[in-house]
């Protein structure tokens, strides 16, 4: 039998999880379709978005079976998260994906280049270096913890569904 | 609720006042044990979810949780909420104090590393000078430690090192895989030592399970969860302990209880918290004084095994880890610091990332290459207990239930950095002579507190003019008062501290009782 689908009948066995789910977990989205229609408003503009959306795809690409950020719809989840984080992380993503903007003009590889520096514990020392080292780890992990890799990777490994042990609101 | 008087008012249920309740109540000993957080069932309170299904795919609502890195989406709710719960410091100098309001406290959390303290630790400044020695030796301790190992099935491996004493362990059998062998025979070339993990065994090695039940079976508990100790009250004509009052956690309506004596295990800051709130056992002038933990340096070295990549890991080859006890200034000096550190280390990790200079598809083929090949270790460092290192009630601020709250300062200071910088040499030296290749190597520690090892504040000492308990965790001040978690460290070496905290507030729960019983309180 399918894990997933052992998985999600113990699910449906926890009460707590059910009642929790019927009531105080609708009021944040589930899904990102869910957020939409909620109406939470999203972080970058279109255009911005869009250019977002294209250096996920070079960061995190799909590659050999494995969903890229595109087909994990990571952009979009981190445009709903970026809209709730704290003013610090709001800019360094706005003035860092400008520059990217910019550089791009002169090819992915050159606006890029910052990411080849050797790993430091204080990071890059540049905003801008700053913004894609950060952004690279969020496109990978968002893309990772996604619904589709773990469709797509439960089909190559048995391991890759990311489960964990969910605490759930104490009252 | 004023109209019992209890023989015992013990306030936390984590580790120091779970072992207080076990202990007293078993020696027929009427206890009420308050603790501000609900009671819990992990079993029912967690379920099993894909990352996927969380609505922030594991990222956590954002700005929840900005001083505890430990937080996740899974363990979110676990852990006491900072807007409630709120304290200050100077933002110089951040302080990361990482509490669970529950009963059961941080032990429904914890790691289970359980290592025992030494004379190097009990007797510190007999071996440099730095500090105070505490009013007790090893040899006080090591009959609750013999006690303490069994209850909480503590594996290990017996090794005769003297910095880390011996215990009464489930014997470690395990094998090493290829890489640790290889990995302690650079140390012992080098004369470093190392020995397995000593950990306490079971999923759920918690006060909650194998404390608190037993104490209710002996019909001797009274436990009130939801219960948030404001002060401790006390009698102006004798400046005993009286009681205390409580806040209900839900209701924030307002309660006082009474009881012959006090055994105070909130936590460490929280305890001198309650104390300094409640003006008692202070004088001396050191409550709140003396703050340390220990640093952490984590993933000092990441490193990756180069038999192990592309795949060929495999269990005998990869897998597995160990500690390195403290090894510096023990017979020889070191010239840049006093004191040591440990290590833990791991194998068979796969490396983030952020390890790699590279994107696209050149970082997927850099992490399949590297995946389940790593090895890293982690620095954990003694903290020299320092004066300025202290908390103050903040008068501007108050919790949730109009408590004040703490101002904390606490700083790592020259002999810390210069260790940690040892370490990071160190470790670099012995992975490069294993035939690892390095990844990443750095020195930088975390915060103060986000070890999650705060010690100090309350400190025990032979002389009540530099300290606030004596050598069996009694306030010199108030006889009836007892302070039974890490806030009475005098110093804390390397190891982890809560096998330490559960042989104190063992030893000192059944002084209590011999006291009590011989009308000394
Ligand atoms: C993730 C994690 C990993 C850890 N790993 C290890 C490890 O491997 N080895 C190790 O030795 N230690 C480890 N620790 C630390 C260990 O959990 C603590 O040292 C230990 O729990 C301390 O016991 P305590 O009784 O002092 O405090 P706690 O266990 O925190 O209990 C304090 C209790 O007091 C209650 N309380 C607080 N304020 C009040 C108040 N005003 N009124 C009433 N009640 C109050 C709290 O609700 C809580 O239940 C770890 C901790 C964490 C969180």
């Amino acid at each position: 039998m399918n894990r997933r689908a052992i998985l999600y009948s113990m699910l449906g066995l926890a009460p707590v999880a059910k009642a929790w789910q019927e009531s105080g977990g609708a009021a944040i989205p589930a899904t990102l379709g869910e957020a939409v229609a909620m109406g939470l408003p999203r972080f970058f503009t279109a255009a911005e978005f869009a250019v977002f959306a294209e250096l996920g795809a070079a960061l995190i690409p799909a590659y050999d079976g494995r969903p890229g950020a595109i087909e994990a719809e990571a952009a979009e989840f981190l445009d709903f998260l970026l809209g709730q984080s704290p003013a610090d992380a709001q800019t360094l993503y706005k003035q860092g994906l400008a520059t990217f903007q910019l550089r791009r003009k002169a090819g992915m590889a050159a606006a890029l280049e910052e990411l080849s520096k050797p790993w430091s514990y204080a990071g890059p020392k540049t905003a801008y270096g700053k913004f894609l080292a950060a952004a690279k780890v969020a496109f990978y992990q968002a893309t990772v913890n996604s619904r589709q890799w773990a469709e797509a990777m439960s089909a190559r490994s048995r391991a890759a569904a990311g489960v964990g042990s969910y605490w759930l609101p104490v009252e | 609720m004023a109209k019992t008087e209890y023989d015992v008012l013990i306030i936390g249920s984590g580790a120091s006042g779970g072992m207080a309740a076990h202990t007293l109540t078993k020696l027929g000993v009427k206890c009420l044990m308050l603790d501000a957080g609900p009671l819990i069932d992990p079993d029912r309170q967690r379920v099993l979810k894909p990352v996927a299904d969380l609505p922030y795919r594991g990222f956590g609502k954002p700005g929840r949780f900005p001083h505890v890195t430990q937080a996740n989406e899974f363990n979110a709710n676990m852990w006491a909420d900072e807007k409630l719960n709120p304290y200050t410091y100077d933002p110089a100098d951040p302080y990361y104090w990482v509490r669970i309001r529950l009963v059961g406290g941080k032990t429904l959390a914890w790691g289970r590393a359980s290592w025992r303290l030494s004379n190097y630790e009990f007797k510190c400044k007999d071996h440099d000078g730095f500090g105070e020695n505490w009013p007790i030796s090893y040899d006080d301790l090591a009959p609750f430690y013999d006690r303490v190992e069994p209850m909480f099935r503590v594996s290990g491996r017996k090794e005769g090192f003297e910095q880390i004493p011996d215990g009464v362990f489930l014997p470690d059998e395990s094998r090493d895989s290829e890489t640790v062998t290889r990995f302690l025979a650079t140390c012992r070339k080098h004369g470093v030592p190392t020995t397995k993990q000593r950990r306490s065994t079971g999923t759920l090695a918690s006060s909650l399970n194998l404390l608190l039940p037993d104490a209710l079976a002996t019909g001797n508990l009274t436990l009130v969860p939801n219960a948030v100790v404001r002060e401790i009250t006390k009698d102006r004509k004798t400046g005993r302990a009286t009681g205390a009052h409580f806040i209900d956690r839900v209701s924030k309506r307002e309660f006082e209880v009474k009881a012959k004596a006090v055994v105070l295990g909130a936590s460490c800051l929280e305890s001198t918290r309650i104390l300094l709130n409640s003006g008692l056992a202070n004088s001396s002038g050191v409550l709140g004084h003396y703050l340390f933990d220990q640093f952490y340096v984590k993933n000092v070295v990441q490193a990756v095994v180069p038999e192990a990549k592309a795949g060929k890991g495999g269990r005998n080859r990869i897998g597995g880890g160990g500690y390195v006890p403290r090894f510096r200034n023990l017979k020889e000096k070191s010239k840049d610091f006093i004191r040591g550190y440990a290590y833990d280390f791991g194998s068979g990790n796969s490396p983030g990332p952020q390890y790699f200079s590279s994107y696209g598809e050149k970082l997927w083929k850099d992490l399949a290459e590297t995946q389940g090949a790593g090895f890293s270790l982690t620095t954990m460092g003694e903290v020299l207990p320092r004066y300025e290192s202290a908390v103050r009630i903040n008068r501007q601020k108050t919790d949730h239930w109009g408590i004040p709250v703490l101002h904390i300062n606490q700083k790592y200071t020259a002999n810390e950095t210069a260790m940690a910088k040892d370490s990071m040499q160190t470790a670099e030296e012995l992975c490069r002579e294993s035939g690892f290749e390095i990844l990443s190597k750095h020195w930088e520690f975390v915060p103060p507190g986000e070890s999650i090892h705060e010690l100090g504040t309350c400190r025990m000492g032979a002389n009540p003019k530099t300290s606030v308990l004596n050598g069996y965790n009694q306030a010199h001040d108030v006889r009836n008062l007892f302070v039974v978690d890490g806030s009475a460290f005098v110093s804390g070496g390397a190891q982890n501290p809560t096998l330490t905290i559960l042989a104190l507030a063992l030893r000192a729960s059944e002084y209590l009782v011999g006291e009590s019983r011989k009308g000394n309180l």
